[in-house]
């Protein structure tokens, strides 16, 4: 009997002091140094960045499904990923592209167009952004000039081919000449 | 026939020489910003102990914001500058750091270690950093007491860079905020 009024006491101090120990460790004054984190893609209640007002109301519709897919991978086709050389954002792993890619996927599901969408990246981060330039002021020595040269290059080419038909026509007619006076002799 | 072909090379490598030289007179990895001039983007992020700052609120008084993250090493070289300016212009301007994809255990343990000169703010999502145009850490942004970007740096802050904007910034009148 007084074995089980003991085991009774230990238990009911175990109890006690399993209740305890988080009451203690949480003093209400001091807040955790550090917040628990978001899961994956949560954003909390309240926070985050205000763009509504710099993107005006959605003129599209709301895409989802495989169709929001084809839209995300379409403009993350044509934005660069800031942390990378010459990548877009749909073929980086790195944060900054998916966070984009989040973005885009956000902005087309609530119903804002493609251009709406890519027009956005480019407010933000300037044209740069965009892997293919704009054909317009100086950007258009990056379209021009390929087809500039290769103008230029068959012009040179021709007039080379023209003035070396010419120069060989010359030489047969001097060569012609000759043999008419020898052969006249 | 010589002339001519002077005339050419002159004609085609001319042109590629002053496009080679405009382009080396400018840094590829320093875009401007589209956003100088133009009204901060307005936020509210929590920092690491779970206050939440509001940007739109910090209105009347210059704010520096600074994206930086603690693998990045440029970000640890202006760290002792903007302890420094935070000190130094502590009630006059506000000095925020916006964590560019960085886990909050280890900017506590940097903040720890190395002191901290404003509150660290968690960017969920990554999309402060985006509607900020932020190409990779450290960049800082220096908005004046109207909520408008004035300026935006690339790369280390210099002491020279961060004495000149925020004098600017703190020259403008104070009558003139809304």
């Amino acid at each position: 009997m007084r074995r089980a009024t003991a085991l009774l006491g230990l238990l009911a101090l175990l109890a006690a002091l399993a209740f305890a120990a988080p009451a203690s460790a949480q003093e209400p004054d001091t807040p955790p140094r550090v917040a628990l984190p978001p899961a994956e893609g949560e954003v909390r209640p309240g926070l985050g960045v205000e763009t509504s007002h710099e993107l005006g109301d959605p003129l599209g519709r709301p895409l989802s499904g495989e169709e929001l897919d084809r839209a995300v991978a379409e403009v993350a086709a044509d934005i660069r990923c800031p942390k990378c050389q010459a990548l877009s954002i749909a073929d980086s792993g790195a944060a900054p592209a998916q966070a984009m890619r989040a973005e885009a996927r956000s902005l087309l599901s609530q119903g804002y167009t493609r251009e709406r969408v890519i027009a956005y990246f480019e407010q933000r981060y300037g044209e740069f952004v965009l892997l293919e330039p704009r054909a317009r002021g100086l950007n258009l020595i990056v379209w021009a000039a390929p087809a500039g040269i290769v103008l230029i290059g068959g012009l040179l080419v021709a007039l080379r081919l023209r003035q070396r038909r010419r120069s060989a026509n010359e030489d047969l007619d001097t060569y012609l000449r000759q043999v008419e006076q020898e052969t006249a002799t | 026939m010589n002339r001519k072909v002077l005339l050419v090379g002159v004609g085609i490598s001319l042109p590629l020489l002053l496009v080679l030289g405009f382009a080396f007179r400018h840094d590829p990895q320093i875009v401007e910003s589209p956003l100088i001039g133009k009204p901060a983007p307005s936020f509210r992020l929590a920092d690491l102990d779970g206050n939440v700052v509001d940007l739109a609120e910090l209105r009347g008084k210059p704010v520096v914001i600074n994206f930086w993250a603690t693998y990045c090493v440029p970000c640890w070289a202006e760290h002792p500058l903007l302890l420094e300016g935070s000190r130094r212009w502590q009630g006059e301007i506000h000095f925020l750091g916006v964590v560019y994809h960085d886990e909050p255990e280890t900017i506590a343990e940097f903040n720890t270690v190395f002191g901290s000169w404003g509150p660290s703010l968690i960017d969920e999502g990554g999309r402060v950093a985006i509607a900020y145009g932020v190409y990779g850490p450290p960049e800082t942004f220096f908005i004046d007491r109207d909520g408008v970007i004035v300026d935006k740096t690339i790369g280390p802050l210099s002491p020279d860079q961060l004495l000149d904007v925020a004098n600017r910034m703190l020259a403008q009148p104070a009558a003139a905020t809304g």
